[in-house]
Parts: C-alpha cells; structure tokens; sequence
C-alpha cells in the first residue's frame, strides 16, 4: 500500500517556506536591534520571547509539526513540558533558599 | 515483509502498511531528539542558575564574545534550515536533481558555519579566554574567577552543538549520496525527510545558544 500521506508537501509549501524564512530573519534582527535599546528589566524577557518565538516557526514549519501526527505533537507537547518540569522545580528551590 | 505489485515497496513485518512504518519512523527520530532536547536543556538550566547568581560578571564577559560573527553566523544557519525544508520538499516530489542542490547547499552552508566558529575560537584562544587545556586566563574584566565559568558554558555550550552540526553534516552527506543514487526515490524522500528534523533540531539548539550566550548579557 503506497498511498499519498496526507501531510505530503504541495508545490506552495516553497513560498510558505521562503515567507517563514524572512519571518525569522526578521525575528532575528529585532533580537539583535533590540540590543542598541534601553530596555531595562524586559530586556532578558524580549530576548528570550524573540527566541522561542523563532524555535516555534522552526518546529512548526520546517520540522512540519502542524502537519504532524497526533503522537508526534503530543511527543513534543510533553517534552516542553518536562523542559518546564526542571525549570520551575529547581528555580523554585534555588530562589526560595 | 510485504511488497505491493505496483512499487518495490518493502515494509517491515511488524507494521501494517508504509505509511504507518514511516509515522514510526518520525515517532522515533522525534523520540530521540526529545533526548537531546532534555540533554541541552540540563546545560541551559545550569547556566541559567549561574547567569541569575553571577549576572554582571556573566553579562562583562559575554559581552566579550564575537556577537556580529555569530549573528551573521545564525543567518548562515537558518538559511541552511531553509535549503533542507526546500530538498526535503523536492525529494518528496521526486526531483532528484533540486533535491540534490538542496542537500548541498546546506553541506556547505554547515561547513561555512563551522569555519567561522572555528575562527571565533582561534581569536578567543589568542585573547587567552579559554579558560581549560592548561591556557592562561587572560580576562581582564571584573571577577576573572566566575567569568572563567562563563567560558566554560560558553565552549561546553558551543562546543556541543558543533559536535552535533558535524554528526548533522555527515548523515546529510549519506542523503546526498543516496539522492545522487536515487535507486528508490520514495525511500529517499523518506529519508531525507528524517534527517532533516535533525538538522532542524540543530537550529532550533543554536538560536537558543546565540540568545542565551551572546545575547542576554548585552
């Protein structure tokens, strides 16, 4: 059995591609753009948003997780999750010292 | 093992069909970058601890860091990102020959990238900011000591994706071989897809190492 799988790339995916593409180029100037602004204490928050915003269209779109399986988003999910897990715990540890 | 009259298909006795053996296939690839998600992550919250404890010595010494170079760099990076969606996409279509160029374009896009880290640690080498291998620390910055920690996230941090950039670049030379072969154009796209969430990965690793070492201090 050799049908087509759903999530097979139509020819359109190349502008999709390219448009992300310049989406994260653009995300990644502002990161380095907003260096050059006082931005006090949202300066790490901005930062770190810009960057998971980029890490987000990376995996969205060139590691194709909408067109994924459901396990293999749920795979995903539970990983930031996890992530999350050994971040919260240890900082709460580590700040309420 | 099955085969269909129509392809030279070859499944693996345990799946039903092609198209579940290869959702297993990604399931697995995805599996084990979770791994190395979690392996980068304990590096990340060990630095972001030390970041929060150390923040100004850390922020002095990063500012240190070739942060043009690297932001040129990360451009570098994205765009092989881009050349491998694009090969993967054309692999799927059978167009073996744009399949080819995009494999080999992000060859040499990965090989671009690591010639210029290679140059970042040779200047900082010769500024004496490696703090290992029985190199002089040559900081001049306030607190030598905790700035010397700074570095060792810095090498530990890029260091360990480089070794993972180099892994990418050889399964990536595997496709282009396979691609250049084209004995199963199927199968190839297949492939090509599955090794293209690894490099993906790569990118994903480094924009977090640019934000959270050279960005974050500055």
């Amino acid at each position: 059995m050799n049908t087509p799988r759903p999530d097979r790339t139509p020819a359109s995916a190349t502008g999709r591609f390219v448009a992300l593409y310049v989406v994260l180029l653009v995300l990644l100037a502002a990161n380095l753009a907003g260096t050059l602004l006082p931005l006090g204490p949202w300066a790490i928050p901005a930062r770190l948003a810009v960057a998971a915003t980029m890490v987000a269209v990376i995996a969205t779109t060139f590691m194709r997780l909408r067109q994924g399986t459901v396990l293999v988003r749920l795979v995903a999910v539970m990983s930031l999750l996890w992530i999350l897990f050994l971040f919260v715990l240890t900082f709460a540890d580590f700040l309420t010292r | 093992m099955t085969r269909t009259p129509e392809h030279t298909v070859i499944v693996a006795h345990q799946f039903e069909n092609l198209e579940q053996q290869f959702d297993a296939d990604l399931l697995g690839m995805w599996l084990f970058l979770v791994t190395e998600a979690l392996l980068f992550s304990g590096a990340f919250l060990a630095l972001a601890v030390y970041y929060h404890q150390y923040y100004d010595t850390f922020s002095a010494a990063a500012r240190e860091l070739h942060w043009l170079l690297a932001g040129a760099n990360s451009v570098i990076l994205l765009t092989s990102g881009l050349a491998v969606a694009l090969a993967e996409q054309a692999a799927d279509q059978g167009r073996r020959r744009a399949a080819l160029l995009g494999l080999l374009a992000t060859i040499a896009l990965g090989l671009v990238f690591l010639a210029i880290k290679g140059y970042e640690y040779h200047s900082e080498y010769q500024a004496g900011l490696m703090p290992f291998l029985q190199q002089p620390f040559a900081y001049d910055g306030p607190n030598p000591h905790n700035a010397a920690l700074f570095y060792n996230f810095y090498f530990v941090l890029t260091g360990l994706h480089a070794a993972h950039m180099i892994i990418g670049l050889a399964v990536l030379m595997v496709m282009a071989v396979l691609t250049w072969r084209w004995r199963d154009g199927a199968r190839v796209a297949r492939q090509v897809r599955i090794a293209g969430l690894y490099w993906a990965f790569v990118d994903i690793v480094w924009v977090l190492v640019y934000c959270s070492l050279y960005l974050v201090g500055r």
